[in-house]
């Protein structure tokens, strides 16, 4: 899976490269729209992650480039505008996510596989891990061909954490990607334990191995033991 | 009162005490002029009369009986002269009338004669009468006349004043063309256009500076924010933390959490203050309230609240729907977050307001300064003190009437729409 970050910060920039190279995806990074727009033209990639605000110009006109050209591939604007009129403008123009800075670059994680999945499989591939199996279409979880009833929260909570498997998650992570801005921060973290504890307890009720581990109590992890 | 009833209204009460004094002024100065011409002509009489008598040696003939005006009586000599001003029976008017008569002595081969002559007074009264009439009639329709030019010229001549008003009051800061006013004849008017011009402008580019100072403040700060966070994010995944670095790095990322969620809320309190949510029409806030809740299920769940709803369907007001959602979110995760276990949130809504109650612990600061920023209960030391800061900008917004009151245990928070 191949990737471009388009991102003038450096640090940022080397940041989310990393990150995302651990992911096991292929990333490149250019720092302005210009290198941007000569990449896109050449090679093809399967997301391209734009930053508005670039030294050179919009990262809007960059989205434009690629509907104008035709090119195919999924697009996420990340943003340190949260501005309502920027988010409507950048998917009216054909972006396929928005993500205002700063944010968790679990969640960024997420965002393009969720939007890998949608745009590579129609979201009818499966997730699989040992014996548990996602089906994201369906929203189902089974386990060794069992499925196992989960709440919507439960759900998000199982997928997110499987999605950045083997990766601390800090509580306040996991809150904001189940929650948003729905419910006041302070308030969420027991709220998570009882979510994570009832989702542990499925799993194992169906045979499943307990792979959320509790992190020194300041987050979780989904791995094997 | 409108510039020119103001201008009439002085107009037309100056005027009126001009023209009472000056009437006044008038008779009192006109029967002085013809009492003195009265005096003046009996005075000329008596010479006549004393030249006549000391040359013909004879009192003049025409007496009393011819003409009502020169009459002679005999007896003492009487010195100088008397005037007086008295009433004597007129046949022709059929009534008693005013006269002046002047008596003077007359001696006459060693007689003496007392001489009376009269001159009418009663037509000096009638001549007065006609002339003040006259002249008062004269005046009140030169003033008439005067008053109804007067009004039509300031109407026209202040035409463009109160174009240039209208025109103003239509004026909003958001605005992104400038002000065009349509210019004038009138030099002043033109002066005020091209002020009022200049300073729209000004505060419009004012206004856009500061907004995209806001937008590149929060620009500057979200991006190192950014870094910092996926750093230290990075920097948890690491196998050789011990559990005391972790914890550390754990506080660091939950202290940087709040600093990007305030920074996020002063820039969303800027913009609402601006007025940069553009209303596009109404939303039925019923529901949007019942979705809501239904959203906040498992919230109100967790904490087994017991949850009363009174909503109205298709109450509709004016409000950006993205307002309403933060809105909303900022009162009903309130009356959750601040609920007793196993407590009560009841959600009323009707054609005008909306109440929402929830049972919960005396607030510990005053109820007036409830809608204050950073203002938070001891208790709640991760709150940011912004919420009903939020709530209450958003109401002045719209101008909801918003109110807090806590009584029997319960806290409510009403909001009336107008």
């Amino acid at each position: 899976m191949k990737i471009l970050l388009v991102e003038d910060e450096p640090t940022l920039g080397d940041t989310i490269r990393r990150y995302l190279n651990g992911e096991g995806f292929v990333c490149e990074w250019v720092q302005d729209a210009i290198g941007a727009t000569d990449k896109i033209l050449v090679y093809e990639y399967d997301c391209v992650l734009i930053d508005i605000m670039l030294p050179d110009g919009s990262g809007l006109d960059i989205v434009r480039t690629i509907k104008k050209s035709g090119i195919v591939t999924g697009i996420i604007i990340i943003s340190a505008k949260n501005d309502l009129d920027d988010k409507l403008l950048g998917l009216d123009l054909g972006a396929d996510d928005y993500l205002a800075k700063p944010f968790h670059l679990s969640e960024l994680n997420s965002r393009i596989k969720a939007l890998l999945r949608r745009r590579k499989f129609n979201g009818e591939n499966e997730i699989m891990f040992n014996e548990l199996t996602i089906i994201p279409a369906a929203q189902e979880v089974k386990i060794l061909d069992n499925t196992i009833f989960l709440t919507r929260k439960e759900y998000d909570l199982l997928l997110y954490l499987l999605t950045n498997k083997n990766r601390v998650l800090t509580k306040s992570n996991i809150a904001e990607h189940l929650y948003g801005d729905e419910i006041d921060q302070a308030d969420t973290f027991n709220f998570l334990y009882s979510h994570v504890k009832n989702l542990r307890k499925k799993m194992v009720d169906a045979g499943s191995v307990d792979y959320i581990q509790s992190v020194y109590g300041i987050g979780y992890k989904f791995a094997e033991k | 009162m409108k510039l020119i009833t103001k201008a009439s209204r002085t107009f037309l009460i100056t005027c009126s005490i001009a023209l009472v004094i000056g009437t006044f002024l008038g008779i009192f100065i006109f029967k002085r002029i013809m009492s003195h011409e009265a005096t003046e002509h009996l005075l000329n009489q008596r010479l006549k009369v004393e030249n006549y008598v000391s040359q013909n040696e004879q009192l003049p003939a025409n007496q009393f009986t011819l003409s009502d005006s020169l009459w002679f009586t005999s007896g003492n000599l009487i010195k100088g002269y008397n005037l007086k001003d008295t009433l004597f029976y007129n046949y022709v008017e059929a009534e008693p009338l005013m006269y002046r008569q002047i008596s003077f002595g007359v001696k006459l081969n060693g007689e003496a004669h007392t001489a009376f002559i009269l001159h009418p007074m009663y037509e000096t009264e009638d001549l007065t009468e006609a002339i003040v009439s006259t002249l008062f009639g004269i005046v009140l329709l030169i003033l008439v006349a005067l008053f109804v030019t007067n009004y039509l010229i300031s109407k026209r001549l202040w035409q463009p004043f109160y174009r240039t008003l209208e025109n103003l009051s239509g004026f909003k800061v958001t605005q992104k063309d400038p002000l065009v006013f349509d210019g004038t004849e009138i030099s002043e008017f033109n002066q005020l256009q091209e002020q009022l011009s200049n300073l729209t402008n000004k505060v419009r580019s004012d206004y856009q500076s500061l907004k995209s100072f806001t937008e590149n403040a929060s620009h500057e700060l979200q991006t190192p924010l950014s870094v910092i966070g996926s750093n230290l994010e990075m920097l948890i995944q690491d196998e050789n933390m011990t559990e005391d670095q972790l914890k550390k790095i754990s506080q660091l990322i939950d202290s940087l959490g709040k600093v990007s969620k305030l920074n996020q809320t002063l820039l969303l309190l800027t913009k609402i203050e601006n007025r940069q949510f553009v209303t596009a029409g109404e939303t039925d806030l019923s529901e949007v309230i019942e979705n809501k809740l239904a959203l906040l299920n498992v919230w109100i769940n967790h904490k087994l609240i017991d949850v009363e709803t009174e909503i109205i369907p298709n109450v509709n007001i004016n409000i950006n729907p993205y307002l309403l959602e933060i809105l909303l979110n900022n009162i009903l995760g309130n009356a959750i977050k601040y609920n007793a276990q196993n407590g009560k949130l009841r959600v009323q809504l009707s054609d005008d307001k909306l109440v929402i109650q929830n049972s919960g612990a005396k607030p510990d600061y005053s109820t007036e300064e409830m809608f204050g920023r950073f203002r938070k209960g001891h208790s709640n030391a991760d709150s940011l003190g912004l919420g009903l800061a939020i709530v209450k900008q958003i109401c002045d917004t719209y101008q909801f009437e918003v109110s807090y009151s806590y009584t029997n245990d319960f806290h409510a928070l009403n909001i009336r729409f107008q």
